[in-house]
């Protein structure tokens, strides 16, 4: 399988990749093609100009500091979950990149790529929405900042302008610290049918003091299923809670009948997942 | 219409490569067809069986989801580099010792990805390993010989301490 035939250009900088982004309009940024190349392979994406940030060593950098942490763009799933000191303040992105895919894919897919591809099954979308990712693009007006809850609008569709790029990924510290990542694979693809990322904190006395509960796979988009962070707040996390609250929070989904799938199937799916994802996450060292 | 060609500069196998390529040409294929280094196979072409892993800049990558341009200033190696002065590389002997192949349709993918595995991580235990091996599909489904073959490669590894994949650290330009 071949891709039809484009131009390719390597930008050196991003102002330069934002420069050719604005010449051409039907042109792609390619940053480790583990989405793009295979969607020109099937020739479902054709971009006239293909430009290459692989290059651009701002965007590879992971850094963490006392009160945030700064992920590139082009950083890749291999380089961010053998990184000690982002594992000290976010285990999650390890545990979470341990079930993308492979060892080859993980040498080149990029952060940024996935969350730019917005596939609604991403296992990192589940991680951004429960971490409060904020999603630094660049564009002709200079920078701004889209919070996760905004950031995945329609399946395989980012708020990201046509003359904009995604630079990092940023999210403030600390997170609460229990946390954990929860997969039920497709059998065949290995996307998940289902992923829960679960952020946790709790006050001296067991009660919950701050949990994020959020989803992939299942739903139309990905989600934060709020509801059942609301029946969490403040609870001795007990399994009648625990129950109660994942049911309320696999109702926040939008799901249809998909393939063998039913819509009741992936809800209930969610169910159990958010309440395994709660148990094993509440049973974890902090 | 002539299509736009990229001139590329490649070390492939230790052997400086210059080359005009179409941008989109796969590294697989510029790999077989131009280069003639055949034992990188194509299997799925779809990112899935790993049959077409090659080491780039040392670590295990698709090659059929690379394009050859972005393989520019790296260090690639394939199948065909593994052996050193007609000696065998450990993964090989470890291999042919063990039978850690059927058909061998798959048997080059196999040996990059467990080149890597063995370089990067010698003590991975045998769930670690199997772990990994879901970057390859064995259509015969041979992977018990594999493993044994891998478990053989980190002992032979072992014994000669030295870096398996060494030869392919390190990009010319990255």
């Amino acid at each position: 399988m071949i891709p039809q035939s484009f131009r390719y250009h390597r930008a050196e900088t991003v102002d330069e990749a934002l420069r050719l982004l604005r010449q051409e309009p039907d042109a792609k940024i390619l940053a480790g093609g583990h989405s793009l190349l295979p969607l020109m392979k099937l020739r479902l994406a054709r971009p006239r100009l293909v430009i290459d940030i692989g290059r651009i060593a701002e965007l590879s950098r992971v850094e963490v500091s006392r009160d945030r942490v700064v992920l590139g763009a082009m950083a890749r799933y291999y380089q961010v979950a053998s990184h000690e000191a982002l594992a000290q303040v976010a285990p999650i992105m390890r545990e979470a990149i341990a079930v993308i895919a492979d060892p080859q894919v993980r040498h080149r897919g990029t952060v940024g790529g996935s969350a730019v591809h917005a596939d609604p099954t991403a296992d990192l979308a589940a991680v951004f929405l429960a971490t409060d990712a904020e999603f630094v693009v660049r564009g002709s007006q200079g920078e701004r900042r889209i919070a996760a809850q905004e950031w995945y609008v329609a399946p395989m569709m980012a708020a990201l302008g046509a003359d904009e790029m995604l630079c990092r990924i940023e999210w403030p510290l600390p997170l609460p610290a229990q946390q954990g990542y929860l997969k039920f694979p497709h059998p065949a693809s290995g996307y998940a049918l289902a992923g829960v990322a679960v952020l946790l904190s709790r006050a001296a006395d067991g009660r919950v003091d701050a949990v994020h509960v959020a989803v992939t796979g299942a739903g139309d988009l990905p989600f934060r299923a709020e509801s059942a962070e609301k029946a969490l707040a403040g609870q001795w996390l007990e399994p009648r809670v625990i129950a109660a609250a994942a049911e309320q929070g696999a109702a926040d989904g939008q799901y249809r009948d998909d393939g063998p799938y039913s819509a009741a199937y992936r809800q209930n799916l969610v169910r159990v997942m958010i309440q395994r994802a709660l148990l094993k996450v509440s049973e974890s060292s902090t | 219409m002539a299509e736009e060609r990229v001139a590329i500069q490649l070390i492939v196998n230790g052997r400086a490569v210059r080359g005009q390529v179409e941008p989109r040409m796969l590294l697989a294929y510029y790999l077989r067809d131009e280069l003639g280094l055949t034992g990188t196979h194509v299997g799925c072409d779809t990112s899935q069986c790993g049959a077409c892993t090659v080491l780039l800049d040392g670590l295990a990558v698709k090659s059929c989801t690379v394009l050859a341009v972005q393989a520019d200033g790296c260090h690639v190696t394939t199948v065909e580099g593994l052996a050193e002065d007609g000696q065998p590389h450990p993964v090989q002997q470890a291999f042919q010792e063990e039978h850690g192949l059927q058909c061998g349709f798959c048997t080059p993918g196999a040996l990059m990805l467990s080149a890597w595995l063995v370089d990067h991580h010698p003590q991975a235990d045998e769930a670690a390993i199997r772990e990994a091996l879901d970057g390859l599909i064995c259509r015969c489904t041979g992977y018990e010989n594999i493993v044994r073959a891998i478990q053989r490669a980190q002992a032979l590894r072992q014994e000669t301490a030295e870096p398996l994949a060494g030869r392919a650290q390190g990009g010319v330009s990255r």
